[in-house]
């Protein structure tokens, strides 16, 4: 085996936390998420039932989001009952946030009845009268969180697999400064739509990504200073996710289906929290798969 | 002398009773092998759900996937999958295994609630504690040190009765928890019926009308037993952007021709009537009116319209259908027919423009006359009318007229219809019933977890005591504030740990489980 793979894979598998903690941490934070997005499931049911006189209609979101349930229930039936740990509930995990991913994104390519709408040209500068246009501004500020959310990612990737930890606070500063970016557009959006907005597919991408750097911060502030390194690539990918496939950024008007302002928020709030967390536990799984795959190099080069 | 070995076949077998069936079928049912399985297959039928759009017939099938694989999914019902029997049949088999688990679950929860007896307790720190610690005080004073740090952590204490030398307490939080996940399954076993129940016929009502502005609407077959009479409906826009906003039907409820209840109903706002939920589920364009007038005699006539090509081969478009119902008009030998709508026209220099293919707008209608075509068979030898032939009139706003040779058409205006959905649902108390205590039974699982150990103190001479912890948590969790709390109780008994002690969760309850 090649010295500088052998010595690779050994640092990276000394910085990360041992095996049994990522494990701990992978099950706290679905045991987090899965009641929420039970409450996502539920809040949304019980909103369709005064919408479409039906609690449940087996439409494809709602349809992958009880598939997700079921694989995220799976896991804790068998963490619960049969001791399931290490790499098998690490790729259940795994498979279950990939379902969260379909339910979120997948269920564009169905007809549903939770198609996003289409975006309309932004009203520009009508309450930031300051500025000429806003939606300049908005994707300016975007593409900011974008480069810092990335550069977050290399610098926690970096510091992981050479020791070095002020690399890491660096790369914590990126993420941050990008999360306080985020912020920063999702408020300005609210401002000029006059509510929190959700309904596009844009929209959502940008509170999905939130709602995943804001749990990854809290585990890092926390103590657990790999989570950006596993949460940083989703974020990414939902928020490359929003930018290819909804390019456009102006307000959706709400379909009449939608004018309930306290199930729009309550239902989609939880699902943001809910995301979040989940897609804290499929960053820990990644991270858990990956100090698999490392320690066995290690342990092989042992042998030799 | 030797007797004989009776050979496997000879053996007499044991007979199998029917309860030997039952117990086994009830095993099965309680197998985790067995939820799994029928966990991922409703996953797979819920994915052909997603993937295969439903309550479609066989031609749109064909024409999308193909004669063959049309034929296959109207044949294996993966056109309305929910509704088949083997869907039926998964629901059914998995409350049957919901049933039998949460019997199981009901017993474990009765252990976790109940507080062990000192045999118990003793015999699980024997089996192992996870914590030891030693602390230079007797038994009873390390006891009266150790229980505030516990009652700062929210612990209850229960003084068992000793064993011997060895003391014994055991500590908990949050017993309540105890019931959660029996609650859970209960919850879901709840959802379940109360979605089987809401899907048999004859104890729900689920159906959906539409009623024309003015009109009324009475169930033929008595399963509504109420009328509803549409006085107006409106399509409410939002006049920055454009975009309907919502839409509006102002009812009334009519039971024994007397009114009993009035209101507006809108999409997020419905109306109850008796356990029935009535709700804006649609709407459309009904009619196209005009009004004739000949000889000094008004009449009014109606075309129906529909969604279907219209103007640029736009299906979305209202239209009138090409078959349109014609107006004989009497002694002309000819008709009148609608061959054309637009939902939103606008008159300029005399030429009609369609401005868009949405409704709301104003509507124009374009009239021809059709002679020679034979209306209603004319009675007493009538002559064979001449050879036919058409004339277009031209388009019509609102309000507008056209004359004809004895008089003038006016195109009075379209009426709207509602569809309004009338639901009785009569297994919804159960699902909300399930949903509330599924959120109640999670949150006491993950937020508020049912914390347990036992704690022993044994006299190890010199005024000193070994301290034991042992959890009794389930082997899922992870070990959580133990570790914080134990430290706490050493510093306030001034005691040291012993070194080796394991800080997992014991398997008590998964190796029960």
């Amino acid at each position: 085996m090649p010295r500088s793979r052998v010595s690779f894979w050994g640092t990276l598998s000394n910085s990360l936390p041992p095996l049994e903690q990522i494990d701990n941490n992978i099950y706290r934070a679905v045991a987090f998420g899965f009641p929420l997005l039970t409450m996502v499931i539920i809040t949304g049911a019980v909103w369709a039932q005064y919408v479409w006189q039906r609690w449940w209609s087996w439409d494809p979101k709602e349809t992958a989001s009880l598939v997700t349930w079921l694989v995220y229930a799976g896991y804790l039936h068998g963490r619960r009952q049969r001791q399931w740990t290490g790499k098998t509930s690490a790729t259940i995990v795994l498979a279950g946030f990939l379902a969260l991913l379909f339910t979120f994104a997948g269920v564009n390519f169905l007809q549903s009845l939770h198609s996003y709408g289409v975006a309309r040209p932004s009203p520009t500068g009508r309450l930031l009268g300051g500025f000429s246009d806003v939606a300049t501004v908005e994707a300016v500020i975007t593409t900011g969180c974008f480069v810092c959310y990335l550069l977050g990612l290399l610098l926690t990737l970096l510091s992981t697999a050479g020791g070095k930890q002020t690399l890491s606070k660096t790369g914590f500063g990126f993420a941050a400064a990008g999360f306080a970016g985020n912020t920063i557009v999702l408020i300005i959006r609210a401002v000029q739509a006059h509510r929190l907005t959700f309904t596009s597919g844009y929209d959502f991408s940008l509170w999905f990504v939130w709602g995943i750097v804001l749990w990854g911060q809290i585990a890092y502030l926390g103590r657990q200073r790999f989570a950006l390194l596993g949460t940083l690539p989703i974020a990414l990918l939902v928020s490359m996710y929003g930018y290819l496939y909804f390019p456009q950024k102006g307000h959706v008007p709400l379909p009449p289906a939608l004018q309930n302002k306290l199930w729009l928020h309550i239902h989609v709030a939880l699902a943001i929290i809910a995301y979040g967390a989940l897609a804290l536990s499929a960053g820990w799984s990644l991270l858990y798969l990956v100090k698999h795959a490392a320690t066995r190099p290690v342990a092989e080069a042992a042998q030799e | 002398m030797s007797t004989p070995v009776p050979s496997p076949a000879d053996r007499p077998q044991p007979e199998i009773t029917f309860g030997d069936v039952i117990r086994a079928g009830r095993k099965k049912l309680k197998e985790m092998r067995t939820v799994f399985l029928l966990l991922s297959l409703i996953a797979v039928a819920a994915l052909i759900c997603a993937i295969v759009p439903q309550n479609g017939d066989l031609q749109s099938y064909s024409t999308r996937y193909g004669r063959f694989i049309g034929r296959v999914i109207v044949r294996l019902g993966l056109d309305h999958v929910h509704m088949t029997m083997w869907f039926q049949l998964l629901i059914a088999v998995l409350l049957l295994s919901l049933m039998a688990c949460s019997g199981r679950l009901w017993k474990e929860a009765t252990l976790r609630w109940r507080i062990p007896t000192a045999a118990e307790a003793s015999s699980k720190l024997r089996a192992g504690g996870e914590l030891s610690g030693l602390v230079p005080l007797a038994p009873e004073q390390a006891i009266s040190a150790v229980t505030p740090a516990l009652r700062k952590h929210g612990y209850r204490l229960h003084h068992l009765e000793a064993e011997g030398e060895l003391r014994l307490l055991y500590v908990h939080k949050r017993r309540l928890s105890a019931w959660g996940q029996a609650l859970v399954h209960y919850a879901v076993f709840l959802i379940a019926l109360g979605s089987v129940m809401g899907a048999i016929p004859r104890l729900s009502v689920d159906q959906r009308v539409t009623i024309m502005e003015g009109d009324s609407f009475r169930s033929e077959d008595g399963t509504i037993p109420f009328a509803i009479t549409v006085d107006r409906f409106t399509i409410a826009r939002d006049p920055d952007s454009g975009s309907v906003e919502n839409y509006y039907s102002e009812v009334r409820i009519l039971s024994a021709s007397q009114e009993v209840q009035r209101g507006t109903i809108s999409v997020n706002r419905t109306m109850r009537y008796k356990g029935y939920l009535i709700s804006q589920s649609d709407w459309g364009l009904g009619e196209a009116k005009i009004e004739i007038t000949r000889s000094g005699k008004s009449q009014q006539h109606a075309f129906p319209l529909e969604r279907g090509p219209g103007i640029g081969d736009d299906r979305s478009m209202w239209s009138v259908p090409q078959k349109s119902s014609a107006l004989f008009l009497p002694g002309s030998h000819g008709a009148l027919v609608a061959t054309r709508f637009c939902p939103d026209a606008v008159r300029r220099n005399g030429r009609l423009y369609q401005r868009s293919s949405e409704y709301p707008g104003t509507p124009a209608l374009s009239l021809a006359y059709v002679s020679g075509v034979s209306g209603p068979k004319p009675t007493g030898g009538a002559q064979r009318p001449p050879t036919p032939w058409v004339r277009e009139l031209g388009w019509l706003l609102p309000g507008e007229a056209l004359s004809l040779n004895d008089g003038w058409i006016r195109f009075i205006g379209i009426t709207k219809y509602t569809g309004l959905g009338i639901r009785k649902d009569v297994g919804l108390p159960l699902v909300w019933g399930g949903f509330i205590a599924c959120i109640i039974g999670l949150t006491m699982i993950f937020y508020f977890p049912l914390r347990r150990c036992v704690i022993g103190f044994e006299p190890r001479g010199q005024g000193r005591t070994a301290l034991t912890l042992s959890l009794c948590g389930h082997a899922g969790d992870p070990a959580d504030d133990t570790n914080r709390i134990w430290n706490d109780m050493l510093e306030r008994s001034g005691g040291k740990p012993v070194a080796g002690a394991a800080t997992e969760p014991d398997q008590e309850e998964s190796t029960s489980a």
